[in-house]
């Protein structure tokens, strides 16, 4: 009896702790970030709710992980100023809103939202597209390819991942060549120098959910994880507008709780405490 | 009473149960990534299945030996090297093949790499020609010298026109090649690709056109100097209306033969490309003329040359087939019984074109062909698989001059064919259908009603053998195995005297059992009631409620009831009444027979 | 335990054994089911039945098994007919 109600409450609180919420950081499933910000946690990456936390320096990397809700002008600034610093920005979004971000921030960068798909696919499916280094930059290094999930493109800036040339706008979304779509090269991840700092735009936020991971003959998608983490001495992850923070209240109690060391403590505590209690009472009941 | 209402609330729980389950089995809803694949922003990878091959890694490295195979082909002509060049001509037909089932499997038969097909196909089919017609060249050099030797001047004319009608068929063939240069070149370009190669291809080809045209005038200067003597006699004019004619036109050929002989008609054999076209008798005044309808030529230069009795030449004179354009008019596609019927015309201008083939595509790759009729008309039903189609019509065809068209795409779905519906209207279409259902619905009935009415193997029952109490004597040795047979005491009752019992309180309740089984078996047998061995007591006493002896039967059913369920001995008065009432209900019975 | 009981448990645990391998190959089909159902109620009823006596708890499944031979007639029916439709 006792079991089954323990069983029953690890049940009730690793459903309370965690979500389905895309991109969310607290979803173990397939389209979650769980795994991607367990890495970040063992980085001792810093989160940021805010801009204005942003520290000073010139030796860190922000990582903006799939923003769900727009910036304001004065966080823009803020940002700027910290890329011109000689801090380096990734920005993973495949929405065409974040394009008032990157010309705010002075890059020539845009995002294209539109269905693009390949030959090179990694699966049997339109939407797994496989893109290659371009360019000389080191965040492609030692990658061979990398798999993106239903990508956008980008326009401007210095290509570091493109497609092959034998990909195509799937305008009438029939998922083949048609007449009028041409067969194109399309950078899906792009680089550009702002200040002294350089702005990073990868048009597939995607290709960091856990269901993503494991794939490709050598994690290549996970290589590339790595590589943006470990890019410079210090690691800031966003957390206020992306979706990767999105969870509902309940696994922010449950996971705040999780997280401290004291709570912890008070937990193992109170079990013991319990079980004696129990062993004690079935010891007189005899 | 208690029980019914649980029942019928139990009774309702299940068949709600059972058809909420029902509601579902028909597409029972699992859990798959399959039937999960993610929103718009990613697909769930788990879903799908790896790309089997790297189809996608052939495909530059045939487009870029398709680039380079017209080169070294092209080359090996030049240089005369026939065994190379049909071995280049077989590879190259085997890569461009090769393409075409990777362009199909990787769904991308429409777009730029159909116009690098279609251009691939055109140069295929002009080398192959080329080919052909090169070697065609060579042989007419080498019968030159012969008929040159032996001085056949008729053959030498011959084979010298042949020649005319080849140089000017291989300066099409390189017109042709050059209109494709500008989509293999941009293709090549595009995909970063050497195009070297073929640009080699077209210069060497150039080559050859130039060869060829500079022998062949060298050989008609020679011809109209050596053989124009012998033309004087019978000179053959020809003469052509018109220079430029187009599809189903008619090319008027009229001629002269001079000093021809009045009495008899003659005969002049036309040629048309070196094919004899016709023989056309003379009129009196030795002209002659002839149409040809434009239907099958392709396009391009033709020659026309006349003969008469096979010794007498007219000079050649060419005519030029054009191109004309073609529309393909498709109608909206009708649906029957899971077929699609295409219906549609095929114009050039305003002319009909006849019998000509026309493709119908689907997503890009052949569903069928139809031809069209006199009318220009065609109309084929042809088999799609269920579900969403993009269909067009398509016509192109080499042996007509005329250019390639495609009708408007129009898209169709298929529905699935449902097996239900086959199965009512085949019930009443198809008598095999209704044989089919009937024949297995009798045979599982014949089987059920088998399977209920199938005997275990049979335990004959005891023979109805009775004995009365006081009828001893006739207890005998066979009565030992009835008492074996039934586990309930001796099927025929032996009441044994109350005195011969061994001690009063031990008084087995056998003994009433054994008068009860035998009063049983006598009732039963009276009604011939088929399992006497199953009737409770009271049963017993139902059963004998139309008989006299009822008042008997059931007064020792109630004693019997009562002495075996009270579970006490029976006392030795109440034993004899009870034996006298069993005695008394089976004489009623009338005794038993033997 | 009871013969009741035994066959009781050994068709649950039979129809419970098919449901769990269609579950896992994903594909419920009713069809397969039933004419495995049928399979085993037939076995089972078999086995338990002895050659003297049909226990009461019994009496029906004849009845029951009757009705799903032609039951089973008729999906051969309609099989056939999906194939010649084909």
């Amino acid at each position: 009896m006792v079991i089954l109600v323990l069983i029953g409450l690890v049940a009730v609180l690793s459903h309370l702790a965690s979500t389905t919420l895309e991109y969310s950081r607290y979803n173990p499933e397939w389209n979650g970030t769980s795994r991607l910000f367990q890495d970040i946690i063992e980085r001792d990456a810093l989160m940021i709710s805010s801009f204005h936390e942003l520290p000073g320096g010139g030796d860190a990397l922000l990582l903006v992980l799939a923003p769900g809700e727009e910036f304001a002008p004065d966080e823009i600034g803020l940002l700027r100023s910290f890329l011109e610093e000689g801090n380096a920005v990734v920005l993973v979004s495949d929405r065409e809103r974040e394009n008032l971000l990157i010309s705010g921030l002075g890059s020539t960068i845009r995002i294209r939202d539109s269905n693009l798909t390949s030959i090179d696919r990694y699966y049997d499916h339109p939407s797994s597209v496989l893109a290659f280094p371009a360019g000389q930059d080191p965040l492609g290094a030692g990658i061979s390819r990398i798999v993106l999930n239903n990508p956008s493109y980008l326009e401007g800036g210095e290509p570091v991942f493109a497609t092959s040339i034998l990909s195509w706008i799937d305008a009438d979304g029939d998922s083949r060549l048609s007449r009028e779509e041409s067969l194109q090269r399309f950078t899906v991840i792009a680089a550009e120098r702002v200040g002294d700092g350089v702005l990073y735009v990868i048009s597939d936020p995607s290709i960091f959910i856990n269901g993503m991971r494991g794939i490709g003959m050598d994690d290549e998608n996970y290589a590339l994880a790595r590589q943006i983490i470990s890019a410079r001495p210090r690691l800031i992850v966003e957390q206020g507008h992306s979706r990767t923070a999105y969870a509902p209240e309940a696994i922010r109690v449950v996971n705040l709780v999780k997280d401290s060391t004291i709570t912890k403590m008070a937990v193992i505590t109170l079990i013991f405490l319990a079980g004696s209690i129990l062993v004690i009472k079935r010891r007189e009941e005899r | 009473m208690r029980r019914l209402p649980a029942l019928l609330v139990s009774g309702t729980l299940i068949l709600a149960c059972l058809l909420l389950i029902g509601m579902q089995a028909g597409s029972p809803l699992l859990y798959s990534p399959r039937s999960d694949p993610g929103g718009g922003d990613h697909s769930n990878p788990a879903a799908f299945d790896r790309v089997r091959g790297d189809r996608a890694a052939q495909l530059l490295p045939l487009i870029s030996d398709l680039m380079d195979s017209p080169g070294s082909l092209v080359l090996n002509i030049r240089s005369g090297d026939f065994e190379y060049a049909a071995r280049d001509l077989e590879n190259y037909r085997k890569v461009s093949r090769n393409l075409d089932s990777l362009v199909i499997n990787l769904d991308m038969t429409e777009g730029e790499l159909l116009e690098f097909r279609k251009a691939n196909q055109q140069n295929l089919a002009i080398l192959t020609e080329l080919f052909n017609g090169t070697g065609r060249w060579n042989e007419l050099q080498t019968l030159e010298i012969r008929y040159r030797d032996s001085g056949d001047s008729q053959m030498l004319t011959t084979i010298t026109y042949e020649g005319e009608a080849l140089r000017r068929r291989i300066q099409d063939l390189y017109r042709d090649y050059l209109e494709q240069d500008q989509v293999m070149r941009g293709t090549g370009e595009k995909f970063g690709l050497d195009t070297s190669g073929y640009a080699q291809s077209v210069v060497d080809f150039r080559e050859i056109v130039s060869r060829i045209d500079r022998e062949q005038h060298e050989k008609m200067t020679t011809l109209q100097t050596t053989v124009t003597p012998g033309m004087d006699t019978y000179r053959l004019t020809l003469g052509i209306e018109r220079q430029r004619v187009s599809y189903l036109d008619a090319v008027n050929i009229e001629g002269l033969l001079w000093e021809h002989r009045k009495d008899r008609p003659d005969e002049v054999d036309l040629f048309i490309d070196s094919r004899k076209a016709g023989s056309i008798p003379t009129k009196p005044d030795g002209s002659f003329s002839y149409s040809h309808l434009v239907e099958h030529d392709r396009a391009g230069t033709h020659t026309v040359f006349a003969v008469y009795s096979g010794s007498v030449f007219s000079e050649i004179r060419t005519f030029f087939v054009e191109t004309s354009e073609t529309s393909l008019e498709l109608k909206p596609p009708s649906l029957h019984d899971g077929r699609a019927g295409f219906e549609g015309v095929l114009l050039a201008g305003s002319i009909p074109v006849r019998f000509a083939p026309i493709e119908i595509l689907a997503e890009g790759k052949r569903a069928g062909t139809a031809h069209t009729g006199e009318d220009g008309k065609f109309s084929v039903d042809l088999k799609l698989s269920p579900g969403d189609h993009k269909v067009y019509a398509f016509f192109s065809a080499d042996t007509f001059p005329l250019a390639p068209s495609e009708s408007a795409t129009f898209e169709i779905f298929v529905p699935e064919p449902s097996p239900d519906i086959a199965g009512e209207d085949g019930l009443l279409a198809n008598p095999l259908y209704g044989a089919i259902i009937a024949i297995s619905l009798c045979a599982s009935c014949i089987g059920a009603f088998l399977y209920l009415r199938r005997q275990r193997p049979k335990i004959t029952p005891p023979g109805p053998v009775f004995h009365l109490p006081g009828e001893r004597a006739a207890m005998s040795a066979d009565d030992e195995e009835l008492r074996l047979s039934d586990d309930g005491g001796p099927v025929a009752g032996v009441v044994q005297a109350a005195g011969e019992a061994d001690a009063v309180d031990t008084v087995p309740v056998g003994d009433l059992s054994c008068l009860f089984s035998a009063l049983r078996l006598a009732v039963g047998r009276h009604l011939a009631f088929l399992y006497p061995l199953s009737l409770t007591p009271r049963e017993l006493c139902a059963m004998c409620r139309e008989l006299p002896i009822r008042a008997a039967v059931c007064r020792f059913t109630k004693i019997y009831e009562q002495a075996q369920y009270r579970g006490a001995p029976v006392p030795d008065d109440e034993r004899d009444m009870i034996a006298g009432a069993a005695r008394s209900a089976i004489e009623g019975l009338g005794g038993v027979d033997h | 335990m009871m013969k009741k009981h035994l066959a009781i448990s050994a068709l649950a645990g039979w129809i419970l054994l098919v449901t769990g391998f269609m579950i896992l190959a994903r594909t419920l089909d009713l069809e397969i089911f039933f004419v495995l159902w049928l399979i085993g109620i037939l076995v089972i009823v078999e086995l338990v039945s002895d050659h003297a006596a049909t226990p009461r708890y019994l009496r029906y499944q004849r009845l029951v098994i009757a009705s799903g031979v032609i039951l089973f007639g008729a999906i051969v029916a309609r099989k056939i007919l999906e194939i010649l439709a084909r």
